[in-house]
C-alpha cells in the first residue's frame, strides 16, 4: 500500500457517511426512541410496545404472530428460489446467443410498477375462471377454481400438496401466491447482478478449464460456482434484506388481509393507520434486528475472503 | 475505448428520450394547466359577493383522496372561479394512501392546508390534539355553514362543541341496485322506503323461485375488503335498531357484542349464505370477488343475478362498464327498506386560518361552486343551497334526494370510527363469512380493539 | 461460441458438431421454456392495455387473441392525454437521471475506499452501512420531513422548477433518494472492487500512481458490468418511486408520473384498465436503458489484464 495522509479515506467516505447519517442513521434512533414511547410518543412505556408484538392481543386487527412467520417463510422461500433461478438462468443464458433477448424476458416485470403488477396478477388468481388466467387453465384441466388472494379453509389441491384445514400457518395458499408474484418480480434482479458477476470471471481460466477436458457442469462446481460466491452473497444478502422490508407487493394486491401480512405492512399499518407509532416503531425495530444474524454470517464470510485477498 | 463506448450511448440516449417527452406533449394534455398564475396583488370581489380585502391570496395546499380524471375535472371546475376571482391556486395532491400522508405530513411538521378525507375518525383525533383551525376563525363561515347544511352534517363537523369541518361530495349507502327491465317483466316490484326486512328477502325467494340467483355480492377491495358488508350490515342495524344503536356503536355505549348488532350480522349473513341466494354461491367466492365486479351480473345480457348492495357510487360502474345503459330504464335503484340511509362524505377541514386558507375554504363550502361539480356529475352536495334540478341524470337527482330528505341520515360507521376498530370491523366481516358460526368470538374480538 | 467451434472444424467433424448441437436443445428448451412461462403476465398486461376497458372484467385477456375486433388504443389515449402527464413524464426524468448519477459517484468512492484503502474501523463501517439496507423507508421519512421543514430555502429553479431545497425542491428529493440507493451500491460496487487482483494496484502504485488515477483509470473501467447493474436499478427503482416523492415534494406540480399514474384510476376503484397501458408506457424508459447498458455486460473485460 502506498502511504497516503490518514485524512485521506475518510474525504474519500465523507459524502457517504454525511448521507447516511442524515437520511439513515438519524431516522433509525428516531425510530428506536419511539419504539420505548406511548403511540403518540410523548410518554415513556418501558417494553409495552414489544409485549404487545409477543403477546398478539388483536389478532383481527394486527397480527403480530402471523406477520412474524409470513416473514419466516417469504425470506426462506423468495429468497431461495430466486437466488437459484437466477443463478441457473444466469449461467444457462450466458451459453446461448441471445442471451440479451432471454434476460430481458425475466427482467421485464422488474420494470414493470408495483400497481401494475397487481392489476395483471389480480386478472391471473381471479376467480372467475372466465377472466382469470390460472384458474381458466385449472377449469380446463377438469379442476375446480381456487381463491388464490383469501384464506379459505376449503379443500385445495394447487400446485403444491398443501392440505386444508390443517395447514398450519403460515404455509397458506395466498402465501405463496404472493411469493409467487414476488418471484416473477424480483428474478430479474438476482439475475442481471449475477450475470454481471458471471462475467467478470475472466475469460482465460475457463477456456483453460475447457480445453482441459472438463465438463460444464465441473466447471459450474469448481469454477463458477466459487468465483461468484461473493457475488452471489450481495445478491442473497441484498435480497434477504429486502425480502424484510416487502411491503408494496403485499399492500397493493392483500393489504395485508386474510393473514398475508408481513412485518413492513403491520408496520404501515400501526404507525401511519392507526396512529400508534409506539408499536409502530417497535415493529420497524424486530425487522432491523432480524438483520442482525444476516450480518453476522456476512462477517463471517467476508473475514474468509479478506483474508484470501 | 471504455469511455469511447459512453461518449456514444448518452447522446443516442438523449435523442431517444427526448423522443419520448415529445411524443407525450404531442399527444397533449388538453387540460393539464394548474393555474399557475402568480398572485395578483388586488384581488377583486370573491365568488361570494362580499368585497375582499387586499391580502395576498396565495396558493393553498389541499391533500385530498386519489381522485381520477372525471373526479379531478369537475374539482377543477369548481375552484376556477376562486383562482379567477383572487388570483390564487390550489395545488392540489390526491392519494389512496391519504390517512398516511397526513398522519405523516402532520408529523413531519409540514401539514397541508386543508385535507378533504373521507373518515372522520383522524379529523376528530387531530381536532382534539389542537391541530386544526376552527372554522369560527375564517370570517364568516362558520354562520355560513350552519345556515347552509343539515343539522346532522353540522353535528358531525362539531368536536367538542367548535365547528372544525364541513361536509362535500356525500355518497348514499342506501342503494340497492337493479335491472327494471328485468323486474317488469317479471312482475316484480321494487322495495320502496317504507318496505321492511322480511319484505326484501320476501322479495329473494321470489327471485330466487324465478331461476335466477337473486343477489351477487363481492367483498375483495385490496386492503378494504369487506367494506361492502360492513356498509350492508350498518344499514340494516340503522334500519332495524334505530338511530340510538347506531350512535351507540361508534360513541363505545353499545358494544359489538350487543344483541342488536349481532342480529344484524345475521342477517347480513342470511342474505350472503343462504343456498342460491347469491350468483357467486359460496363465502369463499363472495370474498374472492371484486366489489366493482360484483356489480355488473344484474346488468349483464342475460342477466346472472337479479340485485346487488353497493352504494351510489354504483351507478358510475354500470355506465362505465355499459355504455349506453339509460339511467332508470336499463339500471335504477330502490332504496334499502326501513328508510334510514348511511352515507359518507368528504369532509374538509384546515390546519391553518390563513386569508388564502379562508378564501378558498368560503368557495368550497359555497353552494355556487358545489353547483358547478353536481352538473358535472358524480357529484352530490349536502348544501342546502343547492337546487335538485342541477344533477344531470335521474339517478344522481334520486340519491341526492334520498342523501337530503331522508328522515333518519347516519354517517358511514366505520368511516366514523376510524382507526384500527374500522379495520377489525372489515376484517369481522370476512371471517364472519367465512366462518358463521364463530360470529360470538369474532365480535368479541372486534370490541376488544376499541 | 459454439459457431466459431463450427467454423473452425474440418468438415468430417460435421456429425460431432451435430451432437453438441443437439447435446444443446435442452438448454434451449429450458430457457425459451422458462422464459415463455414468465412472459405470460406481460403478455397479459399488453393484451389488455389494447382491449376496450369494458372487455377486460367480462372476459379473460386471450379472447382478445383470437378477436382482432377487440383492439383497441382507448386506454392508451385515456394515459397520454391525461392532465399534467408530459410534464410529470419529464419531472420523472429530472427526478431519476441525477438520483441514479449521484449514488454511482458517491457509492463508487466509498467502495473504492473500502475495497482498498486501509484506515480505522474499516470494517464494522462496511458492515453497517449494509445494515442499513434493513431500515424501512417510510420510518424515515417522518424525521427527514422535520428536517426539511426547517432548511427549506423557497425559491424557484431556473429550467427544472421547484424550491431551491428542502420540501418541494428537486435537490432535497435528489440528495434522499441518493441516500437511499448507497447501501446497496456501496455493497455491491465494494464486492467488484474488492473482486480486482491486488497485482493491478501494486503495479500501478510502483509506477506512481495516485489514488484518483488508479480510480479512473483502471478501476472504474474494469468494473464497468457492475456499474451497469447498478445504473439499471438505481433507475429503475427511483423512476417507479411513489412515496418519497409524495412525502417530500407535496407540490403536485413537481411530481413524477407515478403519481400521475395513480390518479387515473378513480377513488372508487373504476378505471383500473388503464393502469395497463400507464404500465407500458412508464416501463419503456427503464428498459431503454437495460438495453442500452447491455453491451456493458461483455464477458472477460478483465481478460488479459493480469500480466503472467
Amino acid at each position: 500500500m502506498i502511504g497516503r495522509a490518514w485524512w485521506i479515506p475518510w474525504l474519500w467516505l465523507a459524502p457517504t457517511l454525511a448521507l447516511l447519517g442524515v437520511f439513515l442513521v438519524y431516522p433509525s434512533v428516531d425510530t428506536i426512541r419511539r419504539s420505548f414511547l406511548d403511540a403518540r410518543s410523548q410518554e415513556f412505556v418501558g417494553l409495552d410496545n414489544y409485549e404487545f408484538i409477543v403477546d398478539n392481543p388483536t389478532p383481527l386487527a394486527a397480527d403480530t404472530h402471523a406477520a412474524l412467520l409470513n416473514n419466516m417463510l417469504w425470506l426462506t422461500v423468495f429468497t431461495a428460489v430466486c437466488v437459484g433461478l437466477g443463478l441457473v438462468m444466469a449461467v444457462m443464458t450466458a451459453r446461448v446467443r441471445y442471451e440479451a433477448a432471454a434476460k430481458a424476458a425475466i427482467f421485464v416485470p422488474m420494470a414493470i410498477s408495483f400497481v401494475a403488477v397487481s392489476v395483471i396478477w389480480r386478472f391471473m388468481y381471479e376467480i372467475d375462471a372466465d377472466v382469470g388466467t390460472v384458474n381458466a387453465i385449472f377449469s380446463e384441466l377438469g379442476k375446480d377454481p381456487v381463491a388464490w388472494l383469501i384464506n379459505t379453509d376449503a379443500p385445495q389441491k394447487p400446485f403444491v400438496d398443501v392440505p386444508p384445514n390443517d395447514a398450519p400457518a403460515p404455509f397458506q395458499v395466498n402465501n405463496f401466491a404472493l411469493i409467487a408474484v414476488g418471484v416473477w418480480n424480483w428474478t430479474g434482479f438476482t439475475l442481471v447482478i449475477l450475470s454481471a458477476g458471471l462475467k467478470s470471471i475472466p475469460d482465460d481460466v475457463m477456456e483453460a478449464a475447457r480445453v482441459d477436458g472438463a465438463g460444464e457442469w465441473q466447471i459450474f462446481r469448481r469454477i463458477t460456482l466459487p468465483m461468484m460466491s461473493p457475488t452471489i452473497v450481495v445478491v442473497t444478502t441484498t435480497l434477504v434484506i429486502q425480502t424484510l422490508k416487502t411491503f408494496d407487493l403485499v399492500w397493493v394486491m392483500t393489504g395485508g388481509r386474510f393473514k398475508t401480512d408481513v412485518v413492513a405492512t403491520l408496520f404501515f399499518k400501526e404507525a401511519f393507520l392507526f396512529r400508534d407509532f409506539g408499536v409502530g416503531a417497535a415493529l420497524a425495530v424486530v425487522l432491523m434486528l432480524f438483520v442482525v444474524p444476516i450480518m453476522l454470517i456476512s462477517i463471517r464470510r467476508f473475514q474468509m475472503q479478506e483474508e484470501i485477498r | 475505448m471504455p469511455l469511447g463506448i459512453r461518449s456514444r450511448i448518452f447522446p443516442f440516449l438523449l435523442v431517444v428520450l427526448v423522443g419520448l417527452a415529445l411524443a407525450f406533449a404531442a399527444c397533449g394534455d388538453d387540460d393539464d394547466d394548474d393555474g399557475d398564475e402568480t398572485p395578483s396583488p388586488t384581488p377583486t370581489e370573491g365568488v361570494t359577493g362580499t368585497p375582499t380585502d387586499a391580502p395576498d391570496i396565495g396558493t393553498v395546499d389541499v391533500i385530498g383522496q386519489g381522485w381520477g380524471d372525471a373526479e379531478l375535472a369537475g374539482f377543477e371546475a369548481l375552484v376556477q372561479p376562486w383562482e379567477d376571482s383572487t388570483g390564487g391556486d390550489v395545488a392540489f395532491t390526491g392519494t389512496r394512501e391519504i390517512t398516511a400522508q397526513l398522519t405523516t405530513r402532520v408529523e413531519g411538521n409540514n401539514p397541508p392546508d386543508v385535507a378533504l378525507p373521507a373518515e372522520i375518525g383522524l379529523f376528530q383525533q387531530f381536532a382534539r390534539e389542537g391541530l386544526l383551525a376552527p372554522l369560527s376563525e375564517c370570517a364568516g363561515l362558520e354562520e355560513k355553514i350552519t345556515a347552509e347544511y343539515p343539522q346532522g352534517f353540522i353535528d358531525l363537523g362539531t368536536v367538542d362543541g367548535t365547528l372544525y369541518g364541513f361536509f362535500m361530495k356525500a355518497d348514499t349507502k342506501g342503494t340497492i341496485f337493479y335491472d327494471p327491465a328485468y323486474f317488469d317483466a317479471n312482475g316484480l316490484t321494487p322495495l320502496t322506503a317504507d318496505s321492511s326486512f322480511d319484505d326484501l328477502i320476501a322479495l329473494t325467494d321470489e327471485i330466487l323461485a324465478l331461476g335466477l340467483p337473486p343477489w351477487s355480492m363481492g367483498q375483495f377491495a385490496n386492503g378494504g375488503t369487506g367494506f361492502p358488508g360492513t356498509d350492508f350490515i350498518q344499514q340494516i342495524l340503522l334500519n332495524e335498531a334505530g338511530g340510538a344503536a347506531y350512535d351507540g356503536v361508534i360513541d363505545g355505549s353499545v358494544p359489538f357484542t350487543d344483541a342488536d348488532v349481532k342480529d344484524a350480522f345475521e342477517k347480513f349473513g342470511q342474505i350472503a349464505l343462504t343456498d342460491g341466494y347469491t350468483s357467486q354461491g359460496s363465502a369463499d367466492v363472495i370474498n374472492a370477488t371484486s366489489f366493482q365486479d360484483a356489480v355488473f351480473p344484474p346488468f349483464e345480457d342475460p342477466p346472472e343475478a337479479a340485485m346487488t348492495y353497493m352504494g351510489g357510487f354504483a351507478s358510475g360502474f354500470i355506465a362505465e362498464q355499459f355504455p349506453g345503459a339509460v339511467p332508470a330504464t336499463d339500471y335504477d335503484f330502490f332504496p334499502f327498506p326501513g328508510g334510514g340511509v348511511t352515507g359518507g362524505a368528504n369532509i374538509a377541514y384546515a390546519f391553518n386560518s390563513d386569508p388564502t386558507t379562508c378564501s378558498f375554504l368560503e368557495h368550497l363550502a359555497s353552494a355556487e361552486a358545489q353547483q358547478i361539480w353536481v352538473d358535472l356529475g358524480g357529484f352530490t352536495s349536502v348544501n342546502s343551497g343547492v337546487d335538485l334540478s342541477a344533477y344531470p341524470d335521474v339517478i344522481a337527482r334520486a340519491q341526492a334526494e334520498q342523501l337530503t330528505l331522508a328522515e333518519t341520515f347516519r354517517f358511514d360507521l366505520d368511516d366514523a370510527i376510524g382507526g384500527d376498530l374500522q379495520s377489525t370491523f372489515f376484517v369481522g366481516v370476512t371471517e364472519y363469512l367465512a366462518n358463521p358460526g364463530d360470529l360470538d368470538s369474532i365480535l368479541a374480538d372486534i370490541e376488544a380493539v376499541r | 461460441m459454439a459457431t466459431q467451434r463450427l467454423s473452425a472444424l474440418p468438415p468430417g467433424r460435421l456429425r460431432n458438431a451435430l451432437r453438441k448441437t443437439l447435446g444443446r436443445l435442452p438448454l434451449h428448451f429450458v430457457i425459451l421454456g422458462t422464459c415463455l412461462l414468465w412472459s405470460i403476465p406481460t403478455v397479459a398486461l399488453l393484451v389488455s392495455s389494447f382491449r376496450d376497458p369494458t372487455a377486460i372484467a367480462s372476459s379473460g385477456w386471450w379472447n382478445a387473441l383470437f378477436d382482432p375486433a377487440q383492439w383497441t388504443l382507448t386506454n392508451y389515449d385515456n394515459v397520454l392525454s391525461a392532465r399534467g402527464m408530459s410534464d410529470a413524464f419529464v419531472n420523472s426524468l429530472i427526478i431519476s437521471i441525477p438520483s441514479t448519477a449521484f449514488v454511482i459517484l458517491v457509492a463508487a468512492f466509498a467502495a473504492y475506499a473500502f475495497a482498498w484503502m486501509n484506515f480505522p474501523f474499516r470494517n464494522p463501517i462496511f458492515l453497517i452501512v449494509v445494515a442499513l439496507l434493513v431500515v424501512p423507508l417510510q420510518m424515515t421519512l417522518i424525521p427527514i420531513l422535520r428536517l426539511y421543514s426547517e432548511v427549506t430555502i423557497e425559491g424557484s429553479i431556473p429550467i427544472i422548477g421547484g424550491n431551491v431545497f428542502g420540501i418541494g425542491s428537486y435537490p432535497g428529493l435528489w440528495l434522499a433518494h441518493t441516500a437511499y440507493g448507497l447501501p446497496f451500491a456501496i455493497f455491491l460496487l465494494r464486492n467488484f472492487f474488492g473482486a480486482l487482483p491486488r497485482d493491478l494496484f501494486e503495479s500501478a502504485h510502483l509506477d506512481g500512481a495516485s489514488d484518483l488515477t488508479v480510480f479512473f483509470k483502471i478501476v472504474l473501467p474494469l468494473s464497468i458490468p457492475a456499474i451497469a447493474a447498478l445504473a439499471i436499478f438505481q433507475f429503475l427503482w427511483v423512476w417507479q418511486d411513489l412515496l418519497v416523492a409524495l412525502v417530500l415534494l407535496g407540490d403536485p406540480n413537481l411530481a413524477p408520473m407515478t403519481l400521475q399514474i395513480t390518479n387515473l384510476v378513480n377513488s372508487f376503484g373504476s378505471n383500473y384498465q388503464v393502469l395497463t397501458a400507464a404500465a407500458f408506457l412508464s416501463m419503456i424508459v427503464p428498459l431503454l436503458i437495460f438495453f442500452a447498458l447491455q453491451r456493458y455486460f461483455v464477458q472477460g473485460i478483465l481478460a488479459g489484464s493480469v500480466k503472467g
